[in-house]
């Protein structure tokens, strides 16, 4: 995967595409906004880093200068306020990041913005050694299937698209349950613990947290 | 200072009595009171409430209730203004008095305020501008030494790694607090709903405190909103449930309670820092364990700090419950 990263610090810029050809990028490094203009109009490339306060303008409007059909954009900047951050995705960034970010995550959203296009409901969702089949509504933990309810595998599933968050509780319930159905308070309380018990029958014990008031988190999961 | 009212009577008083002396004299000077053949006393006490007291009591009567009305005239519009005052600051806007609406004597004094107050808003632009060139300066560097680590062998590394990231946050604490001090300036203060900011913290640190062994979750009591920056707030209340995760035991629950009213508090599973203490730490920057794992030691300041800028404070729970609590003074009518 080619990536540019636009960026005036030059220790800075050679030390990024060192740690990100360390996962498997090949980087270039332009300086300026006229640099990276030249740049790419010789070569494509798959994914942009870019600072926001280079030399010579505004990556901003340089952003919002760029054709339609550009490469996914990742603003890598010391601006850090809300209110900057809806700037630099306005103007048509794709994802936004403040300095300093640590190049594990910045390879891990650059891997998510490369594969977004078609990506929106994947055949297979795998957290760790757990596996979902969304088409199938079968799961298995390493080798071992579990046996779920319909409202058991729906938890899991919403659980497992989201695994570095608490879900709230609203999503889950919209998520498990119809529209029409009628909830009771504890009803998700014996769902998550029937969840739990298979989880942990397959050997995957202590992975479905409660947070008291907000909703529901999965821990993190063995390989 | 007495009031204005007390003042006017009391020289009316005086000019009431001065002037009865004087009317005196001059009647009996003129009928020859003083004299070897002096009036009846009947006629004379006639003529005294005739010319003396009659007179005065209309004129002073008179005088005070034209005076009283005057006064509350100036009152009122004083009043006005000190109104339209508190509900800028309510709406956490930037205010001048207006002169127009206020008599003229009042205005050298409403103009040294003025001033006063530009000069105030200015320093506390010039204050957010600087801190927000520092935090810009700093993060490169920061940057610069998160990929430097990068090179080292990953369990080398973590501890550091850690270490740069809790300065960069202090740095986005620093930048916070100096925009909650300048309500002018660019980062518009909005009402912010501590339902919601309470919930959202907790999602964000639930993960971590997990990882820790912990467990954190959140309660509401009929929170209010309150005017604010929402980032700032969310920022301080971080610290809290930061110090709270810190001082809970693993297996022990940490509890953000928002509300009653324009509060937000962070219960912990530990002894919980007694008014006394809390002082210390705010006073002097310094973190509750004196340890240097992660964080820097200025957060509580810095929350405490940013809980003033918002017209709230920073307290401990203690004695009915362990743990911290800001509560303001001030919030906004519910919603409909």
């Amino acid at each position: 995967m080619r990536v540019l990263i636009i960026e005036d610090n030059e220790r800075l810029s050679l030390l990024l595409a060192e740690g990100l050809a360390r996962r498997g990028f090949s980087c270039d490094a332009a300086g300026s906004l006229a640099e990276a203009d030249d740049f790419l109009a010789v070569t494509g490339y798959d994914a942009l880093v870019l600072d926001l306060g280079l030399p010579d303008g505004d990556g901003v409007d340089w952003l919002r200068a760029l054709t339609a059909d550009h490469a996914p954009v990742l603003v890598l900047t010391a601006r850090a306020s809300i209110g900057e951050r809806v700037t630099g995705l306005d103007a048509g960034a794709d994802d936004y990041m403040v300095k300093p970010a640590d190049p594990d995550e910045i390879a891990a959203r650059l891997r998510a913005l490369l594969r977004r296009p078609g990506t929106r409901d994947p055949a297979r969702i795998e957290v760790g050694a757990l596996h979902f089949d969304p088409a199938g509504r079968e799961a298995r933990f390493r080798d071992t299937p579990l046996r779920l309810g319909r409202r058991e595998a729906a938890l899991l599933e919403t659980l497992m698209r989201r695994p570095d968050a608490v879900v709230p509780r609203e999503t889950i319930e919209n998520a498990i349950y119809s529209w029409d159905e009628t909830v009771s308070a504890n009803a998700l309380e014996a769902v998550a613990s029937r969840l739990r018990r298979r989880l942990a029958e397959a050997g995957a014990g202590g992975l479905v947290h409660v947070v008291r008031g907000v909703g529901y988190y999965l821990g993190e999961v063995a390989e | 200072m007495t009031s204005l009212r007390r003042m006017l009577l009391s020289g009316f008083a005086i000019v009431a009595v001065l002037g009865t002396v004087v009317l005196l004299i001059l009647v009996g000077l003129e009928y020859g009171f003083f004299s070897s053949t002096p009036p009846p006393l009947d006629a004379t006490l006639a003529e005294i409430v005739d010319h003396v007291l009659i007179p005065l009591l209309v004129f002073i009567g008179l005088s005070v209730i034209g005076s009283i009305l005057v006064i509350r005239a100036a009152t009122r519009r004083l009043e006005d203004v000190a109104a339209l005052a508190n509900e800028a600051s309510a709406r956490g806007e930037p205010f001048r008095a207006p002169l127009d609406a206020l008599p003229r004597e009042i205005h050298p004094f409403a103009e040294a305020v003025n001033r006063l107050t530009g000069r105030l808003e200015r320093h506390a632009r010039q204050q957010e501008a600087f801190a927000a060139d520092a935090a810009h300066e700093l993060k490169t560097p920061l940057s610069v030494l998160a990929l430097e680590l990068d090179r080292l062998p990953r369990e080398d590394a973590a501890p550091l790694k850690a270490q740069v990231q809790a300065l960069s946050e202090l740095i986005d604490q620093l930048l916070l607090l100096a925009r909650s001090n300048n309500p002018g300036g660019q980062a518009r203060q909005v009402p912010v709903d501590l339902d919601a900011l309470g919930q959202r913290v907790v999602a964000d640190m639930a993960p971590r405190a997990i990882h820790d062994g912990k467990s954190l979750s959140y309660e509401t009591a009929g929170a209010a909103r309150i005017c604010g920056l929402e980032e700032a707030l969310a920022s301080a209340l971080r610290t809290l449930v930061d110090n709270a995760l810190r001082e809970t035991p693993a297996g022990g629950e940490v509890v953000v309670r928002a509300g009653p009213g324009p509060q937000i508090a962070v219960l912990d599973g530990g002894a919980g820092l007694d008014a006394a203490a809390l002082e210390r730490f705010k006073a002097r920057g310094v973190r509750a364990d004196q340890g240097a794992t992660g964080g820097a030691g200025l957060g509580l300041a810095i929350a405490d700090r940013i809980a003033e800028a918002h017209e709230g404070e920073l307290e401990t729970c203690r004695p009915e419950e362990t743990g911290l609590r800001i509560r303001f003074t001030r919030s906004l009518p519910p919603q409909d």
